[in-house]
């Protein structure tokens, strides 16, 4: 039986959300396939935890070594021979926590579509096609596979949000496709850049799409040092593939999709889009722009730990000035994914480790948000901030439920969004340690490199800092503005949250909670290998 | 674990237990039974720490025996935040939290729980006609829980941790009202200001993190305890941490207590946070959490440099200079009780810099009784006054609440340094010391100015006695100025009895065995580090205090051991120091009080007069806006921001979505032309193959409103540049 489940168990957590597509087309009626949605998606989550218990904690390796390192429960079947091409599906400790959030909000985001009325059906289906390709994406580790079900995921969303969104989807879903897709492109010349020159560099001169065999320590200095062309070609690729997940994460100045998506996107879009979407931005970057072209990454730190501070600080301040709730929830996404930039860029145990747990915790904080805004637009059918007033007098439970939301999306200790972002932080600085990569990596060079290194780092980190004092400005201003105040006249006839809403928002806040006390929890399925593992690739 | 840590520990978790069951059955308990949940889980927590303390002592010896038994602090630390590569391999770095005990600690908890349990019974009845009774008391044993963490704490993440914690509560009490736009607004300005206090802690924990990552606080005593020296410090390794980024990273921990303690720049959240109930500020506002900012300072006192120290002195200075001149022209009772805790704050602040860790921290724990009794006084006049808080209404209400204005002025002759009260030994303690820093310096410096740092202190000393005399004569002395008021005006037991306990303390806080706990705590701090024998910054400033050895006063921190003998016979000095300052408290209280009591006990009569001349009255004007503070900081910093936050927004909206727009134009504008290409030439070469064409397009259309087009194209365009330049690369 374990055996089996080591064998397939990733391959039913892709495929199964297709048979649950399958049947809910097959369904008799709305409620049949609202039924059908959730008990799948239901049965996807609980199907991931084992995932826990099989992967092999113990089991020290490196990152690209041998038969796929750290990476387990692999199964590799030949597809396109002709060019190499495998399913290769596999896990360690930077898909596994990814994998269980995506199916754990997924769950809640089925609940949250219980009042879709249009179109049901195909609602339904959709969304697990959604789900299949987000399976897919973070467990393939072939990558032409990945990007096969990198476009998947695109697809059903922009139907989701360009069918079932507001007043300006469709303007709001082109604009989210076409931003991604010119990310993709990106991808897809990094990914048959690297068949080619991976065909130069073997013995049988068979070109290879294995994402772990690119970054292993052979193929690497076989690159390296085998071809001036790919020496040349490797910032070129790692810009690239860097814009496409840049966008997808998003931070400035490719971030201007997600605003308009989120507010014209039905709630539960919303809450996968935020909580499980923008991590494939996160996820690529630590999965194939760094382990694959890390000498690149040295090289380019600055530029992304630029683009990592101004998101943090822009997205903060473009928060600030919103007045439609989701918007602002949204340039908060863009806010708290800068950290997750900034922790890859500047390679220190520590950010990166934050910058894992950052996807992890904003997921959960920003499919709590995105609900709560949901809820209340349901109600009140504007989101306009400064209309609303006294909610904690009308409806005290939901204001309970947004206020610890909300703190933990502003980084308060005790609450998920504290750990990853103060471990960030303090990695930034610690990239001035002379142990550190990038240090050593100047130091190598001159001293008149490291000074300015460590100016930069420096100022960086000082600046980003500053990002804990604008969150708390809006994410306060925002509390004030939505539930304190007198109570309004208006709102007096609002119900409090009903049973389903309150099923939806307790995981959500117990796990904010959870993994804010116990960071532990998630650090130890992250840090084991996995951190150690991208470790030893980036140092290289 | 030893008995004290656990005790204290329990009494640390105890408000939690309190904390949860209230958030979820408060409401079904209603009132008054969750305030007595609540006040019982306080109080079950003070028992606790004083069997602690009686432990911790060896079972009712005397500080001396405590520390010839040898009884050690207690360290524990355990895992938190795994920072290392791995849990397997046995490299693993961690974030740790822990528990750090001794006798500061131990004292600490004391004074922090009795405080908490007094405000606790008093808020029973204070608050018994809140819709929201509950919720307060919620509230209030996280909070507790919250600052006894924080005390307890053994790791500066742990401190970090608590202290954000701390500063949560402080925003939910003070916007307890919330429907008040005013409370909500001071609720903001305290999280944020306390904010912008950790933005400089965090930087400071960053340049820490560095060289040593999160370090417990004896480990960081070890091995950075000769900072006081100055110089750079080489740590394990051969690291070197540089002179300036101790100071750096001292001067940014540092700012986390600017924020807490409510010192200058910073200071402007604390009046405002008066908007909450007044038990809250009571608890939260004078005695407890501000004090958590120069408790934080005494633990990383050890690691300050001469240069932050002397950062921080002046921050003290400057602090408790503007509060003491601004509390002079406050109309409302609790503002003026607000600016005295600012400026007591600052001259807690200013004796750290100068070097007197004792005499900062005896005076916090004499100030927590003596303000948590001036505040609590405040809160039984406001409810006799139903809920009246400004002065000029008040007058005469000593025949009606006699308990209460008895009780007040103990606290108001504890503040202003009445003789053998307890403010007057805290605050001898803090003069005396100012006195000799201000006398070596100025010698071995030969420049005079450091004399400011006595005679600044000292005449604050006058404007405390006057200033709080002014608002005691203004309440409960003379005839009433509001007769309706006055005559409706009651008290009662549970108000006023938790206010004879808080008095008894501030009268004989100063007695009890505080300043040999204190001295223990020096003595537990120098031994870890001393390991290398060389501390030389710090430790003087906190031998002088050793009971047993000369009290002498010789050096200050900063100062080369070298230069003392110019300073000239140290027990002289001392002697001199001390009978100069007895002199100048006396006077101070004696002046201060008198005056304030000849001036105002005919309630405003000569204020009035005084305030047709045009000087005064502008004077006047100046200090009772708060040295138009809030306008400068309102228009600069919070308009600033906004106004930069909303350039950003209509940048985006406007400058990075334009250029996306016009990039989807011009891809439409592509479309077309490849529309009219397929028309006219492909269409025109196969017709059918075209029809069919358009037809398959007619479905699309109907689907993306003809749009999809454009993608499609743009897309195909771009893969086949893809595969263009990929081949190129490749090719080459």
């Amino acid at each position: 039986m374990v055996e089996f489940l080591k064998q397939y168990l990733l391959s039913i957590l892709i495929f199964l959300p297709l048979v649950g597509a399958v049947l809910t087309m097959l369904a008799r009626n709305r409620n049949e396939t609202r039924w059908i949605a959730l008990a799948t998606t239901l049965v996807i989550f609980v199907l991931s935890l084992p995932l826990v218990g099989l992967y092999d904690w113990s089991s020290a390796g490196i990152y690209a070594g041998g038969n796929g390192g750290v990476v387990q429960l692999i199964t590799r079947v030949p597809w396109i021979t002709a060019f190499n091409i495998e399913y290769y599906v596999g896990m360690d400790g930077l898909s596994l926590p990814l994998v269980l959030l995506s199916s754990f909000i997924c769950v809640l985001a089925c609940l949250a579509s219980w009042n879709i009325e249009k179109m049901t059906k195909g609602y339904f289906t959709l969304f697990l096609i959604l789900e299949m390709g987000i399976m897919g994406v973070f467990l393939s580790l072939d990558f032409f596979l990945f990007y096969v079900f990198f476009e998947i995921s695109l697809l059903p969303m922009y139907f989701l949000i360009g069918i079932w969104g507001g007043p300006r989807k469709e303007y709001a879903a082109i604009k989210f496709f076409l931003y991604t897709l010119v990310g993709s492109v990106g991808l897809l010349i990094v990914m048959i850049g690297m068949y080619l020159f991976t065909q130069q560099s073997t013995v049988d001169h068979q070109g290879t799409f294995d994402l772990i065999r690119m970054a292993s320590p052979q193929m690497q200095s076989a690159l390296m040092n085998g071809q001036t062309a790919f020496r040349a070609a490797a910032p070129i690729f790692f810009l690239l593939s860097m814009l496409g997940f840049l966008i997808k994460v998003p931070a400035v100045p490719f971030h201007t999709w997600l605003p308009d998506a989120h507010v014209e996107a039905p709630t539960p879009i919303s809450m996968i889009l935020a909580a499980i979407l923008l991590k494939m931005g996160g996820y690529g970057i630590f999965r194939i722009a760094y382990p694959l072209f890390p000498e690149a990454a040295r090289h380019f730190w600055l530029l992304i730990a630029i683009i990592g501070v101004v998101s943090i600080i822009y997205g903060a301040l473009c928060a600030m000035a919103q007045t439609d709730f989701k918007k602002l929830v949204a340039y908060s996404s863009v806010s708290h994914m800068g950290f997750v930039v900034l922790g890859a860029a500047v390679m220190t145990t520590a950010s990166i480790n934050g910058a894992l747990f950052m996807m992890v915790a904003h997921g959960i904080t920003s499919a709590a948000m995105f609900f709560i805004v949901g809820v209340v637009y349901e109600r009140a059918h504007h989101r306009d901030l400064n209309r609303f007033g006294g909610l904690a007098q009308t409806m005290p439970v939901y204001t309970g439920f947004s206020t610890v939301s909300m703190f933990a999306n502003l980084g308060l200790p005790g609450l998920c969004g504290f750990i990853g972002e103060v471990m960030v932080l303090l990695g930034a600085f610690a990239a001035a340690k002379p142990t550190s990569i990038l240090y050593q990596y100047f130091s190598a060079q001159s001293p008149a490199a490291l000074s300015s290194y460590l100016t930069s780092v420096y100022t960086l980190a000082v600046i980003s800092c500053f990002g804990v004092v604008l969150t708390a400005g809006y994410m306060l201003w925002t509390i004030q503005r939505v539930y304190f105040g007198p109570e309004k006249a208006e709102y007096k006839s609002f119900p409090e949250v009903d049973a389903r809403e309150i099923t939806i928002l307790t995981p959500l806040t117990i796990m904010a909670i959870l993994l804010g006390v116990l960071p532990g929890m998630m650090f130890f399925m992250m840090t084991d290998n996995t951190v150690a593992a991208v470790m030893t690739v980036l140092a290289k | 674990m030893p008995l004290p840590a656990l005790l204290l520990l329990v009494a640390t978790l105890l408000p939690l237990a309190s904390f949860v069951v209230l958030m979820f059955w408060g409401k079904r308990l209603g009132n008054p039974l969750a305030g007595y949940i609540g006040t019982a889980a306080i109080g079950a927590s003070f028992v606790c720490s004083v069997i602690a303390m009686i432990s911790w002592l060896g079972g009712g010896g005397s500080g001396e025996a405590h520390w010839e038994a040898g009884i050690k602090p207690i360290a524990i630390s355990f895992p938190w935040i795994p920072t290392g590569l791995g849990i397997s391999q046995q490299t693993a770095g961690y974030m740790d939290m822990g528990l750090y005990v001794d006798s500061l600690t131990v004292i600490m908890f004391a004074m922090v729980t009795l405080v908490s349990t007094c405000v606790h019974i008093f808020s029973i009845k204070y608050m018994e006609e809140d819709p929201r009774f509950p919720r307060f008391f919620t509230y209030l044993g996280l909070f507790c829980f919250s600052m006894l963490g924080l005390v307890i704490g053994g790791t500066i993440l742990q401190l970090f941790v608590f202290w954000e914690l701390v500063g949560l509560c402080s925003y939910l009490l003070i916007g307890f009202w919330w429907e008040k736009k005013s409370a909500s607004n001071a609720a903001i300005k305290a999280f944020v200001a306390n904010r912008v206090g950790d933005f400089g802690f965090l930087i400071g924990f960053g340049i820490l993190f560095i060289y040593m990552g999160n370090a417990s606080l004896p480990t960081l005593w070890r091995v950075l305890g000769s900072a006081g020296q100055g110089g750079d410090i080489a740590i394990a390794g051969g690291v070197v941490f540089p002179a300036t980024m101790l100071t750096i990273m001292g001067i940014g921990l540092f700012c986390g207590a600017i924020g807490k303690s409510a010192q200058f720049p910073l200071h402007v959240w604390l009046p405002d946070a008066m908007e909450g109930p007044t038990p809250v500020s009571a608890l939260i506002h004078a005695a407890t959490m501000v004090a958590a900012g120069v408790y934080l300072v005494g633990r990383i006192f050890p690691i300050l440099t001469p240069d932050a120290k002397m950062v921080v002195a002046i921050i003290g200075l400057i602090t408790a200079t503007i509060a003491a001149l601004i509390a002079l022209a406050q109309s409302d009772i609790k503002k003026v009780l607000a600016y005295s805790t600012v400026s007591q704050l600052g001259y807690m602040v200013l004796a750290m810099g100068l070097g007197s860790w004792m005499g900062a921290l005896f005076h916090l724990i004499t100030h927590a009784f003596f303000k948590a009794l001036l505040f609590l006084g405040s809160g039984s006049v406001i409810h006799a006054a139903h809920h009246e808080q400004e002065l000029p209404q008040y007058g005469g209400l000593w025949r009606k609440i006699p308990f209460t204005a008895g009780t007040f002025l103990v606290g108001v002759l504890a503040i202003a340094g009445f003789p053998f009260f307890s403010g007057y030994f805290s605050k001898d303690t803090i003069l005396v010391h100012a006195a000799m820093f201000a006398r070596s310096h100025a010698e071995a410096m030969h420049n005079s100015w450091y004399w400011l740092f006595f005679i600044i202190p000292t005449g604050i000393a006058y404007l405390t006695a006057f200033y709080m005399m002014r608002c005691w004569t203004l309440t409960f002395a003379g005839k009433p100025r509001n007769h309706h008021l006055h005559d409706h005006a009651h008290e009662s037991p549970m108000l006023w009895a938790p206010l004879v306990v808080l008095a008894a303390l501030s009268i004989f806080g100063g007695k009890i065995s505080v300043q040999t706990m204190l001295r223990n705590t020096i003595r537990e701090t120098a031994a870890i580090c001393d390991t290398q024998g060389k501390y030389v910054g710090f430790d003087t400033a906190y031998q002088q205090h050793l009971p047993g050895e000369v009290e002498s006063m010789e050096t200050s921190p900063g100062e080369p051991a070298g230069e003392t003998a110019a300073a000239g016979h140290p027990d002289d000095a001392l002697e001199s120091a001390h009978h100069l300052v007895l002199w100048y408290v006396t006077g101070a209280f004696l002046v201060g009080m008198g005056a304030a009591f000849a001036i105002f006990v005919r309630g405003y009569y000569y204020t009035d007069k005084l305030m047709q001349f045009a000087p005064f009255r502008a004077m006047h004007t100046f200090l009772r806006r708060k040295m138009f503070f809030d306008e400068l900081y309102n228009s600069v910093f919070v308009g600033g921001v906004r106004m930069i936050s909303s350039l950003c927004g209509a940048f985006d909206k406007y400058v990075i979505d334009m250029v996306v727009n016009a990039i989807g134009w011009a891809g439409r504008i592509l479309a077309s032309i490849s529309g009219i290409y397929d028309k006219y030439v492909v269409d025109g070469a196969v017709i059918g193959s075209g029809k069919l064409a358009w037809s398959v397009g007619a479905v699309a259309r109907g689907l993306q409103s003809g749009r999809l087009r454009g993608y499609v194209t743009i897309m195909l365009l771009s893969l086949a540049a893809g595969l263009v330049v990929a081949m190129a690369l490749y090719l080459r």
